[in-house]
């Protein structure tokens, strides 16, 4: 939502639902892409411990019809967790 | 191209045979089976193949059925045209004309190598699907400790993307690091040649 942006929630969500995948499944890595445009994606993939793996060219049709270049990014289980926190809404 | 080939509901594709210079691609037969195991003992092709292991002549005849019945999957038999050996493999699989783009894969029989053929191969089946099908981009993932694919996906016209961190199980059983290439309808067509 427009008004939760800013304070780290999403990239707090993120971490938290890797952590349960990564303890719950049999997986130890899990993949993120977003359009390049879309820097914001990336600040919260940077934010919630991900690596960034690549750069695929005209790789998925988003809401515009049009194919973007993606950013593709991985946690691996043993990649080291991030830090995070969220700041307390109001003054 | 023929008119016949369509994506609708899981049907098998059937693609048209394909010659290009001294390579003809064409469908594979039952009676490749053969020559796919003998191929498929191949140590490098056990370990870096993925899939199922093939070691006697059913699973060989059970991969052929795989490559030639599962839908969204063009595969041809790389052969020499003027002794009919079978040199190699190249499928394109995945192919999704609503997302547009499709994967490659491909090996090469060991006395077939160092020739260019996987190279030839590979862009001679992409150029068909991008003319076949409403696909523009054609990846490709290959082991990063198996520097020989690269090479074929390299002389194939493709481009280096992202090196993803224990990405694939292979046949060693351990997950390895994978390179991804992609190939876009409009990259510059490689130049090939074949070393007879």
């Amino acid at each position: 939502m427009p008004a939760a942006r800013g304070r780290g929630v999403a990239a707090l969500a993120v971490d938290a639902a890797c952590r349960w995948a990564f303890a719950a499944l049999p997986v130890d890595r899990i993949e993120l892409c977003h359009a390049v445009e879309n820097a914001a994606s990336g600040r919260v993939a940077e934010k919630a411990g991900f690596t960034y793996e690549g750069h695929l060219r005209r790789s998925f049709r988003y809401g515009d019809g049009v194919k973007h270049d993606e950013l593709l990014w991985a946690r691996l289980v043993d990649d080291p967790p991030p830090r995070l926190s969220i700041p307390a809404t109001g003054p | 191209m023929t008119s016949g080939v369509a994506i609708s509901g899981g049907v098998p594709i059937e693609p048209d045979d394909l010659d290009v210079g001294p390579l003809r691609l064409r469908r594979w037969r039952t009676d490749d089976a053969d020559a796919v195991l003998a191929a498929q003992s191949d140590r490098d092709i056990r370990a870096w193949a993925g899939g199922h292991a093939v070691i006697t002549r059913e699973d060989a005849l059970a991969l052929l059925h795989r490559l030639t019945n599962q839908a969204n999957r063009a595969s041809w038999a790389v052969t020499d045209t003027a002794t009919g050996e079978l040199l190699g493999s190249v499928t394109v699989h995945s192919i999704a004309p609503v997302r547009g783009d499709a994967k490659v894969g491909y090996w090469t029989a060991p006395p077939a190598r160092g020739r260019g053929v996987a190279a030839t191969a590979v862009d001679t089946a992409c150029r068909w699907v991008f003319a076949t099908f409403p696909v523009d981009r054609i990846e490709l993932f290959h082991a990063a400790a198996n520097p020989a694919s690269g090479r074929v996906a390299a002389k194939a016209g493709f481009t280096c993307e992202a090196r993803l961190r224990r990405a694939y199980r292979y046949g060693d059983g351990v997950k390895h690091d994978e390179l991804l290439w992609a190939r876009l309808a409009d990259d510059p067509p490689p130049r090939l040649s074949i070393r007879s």
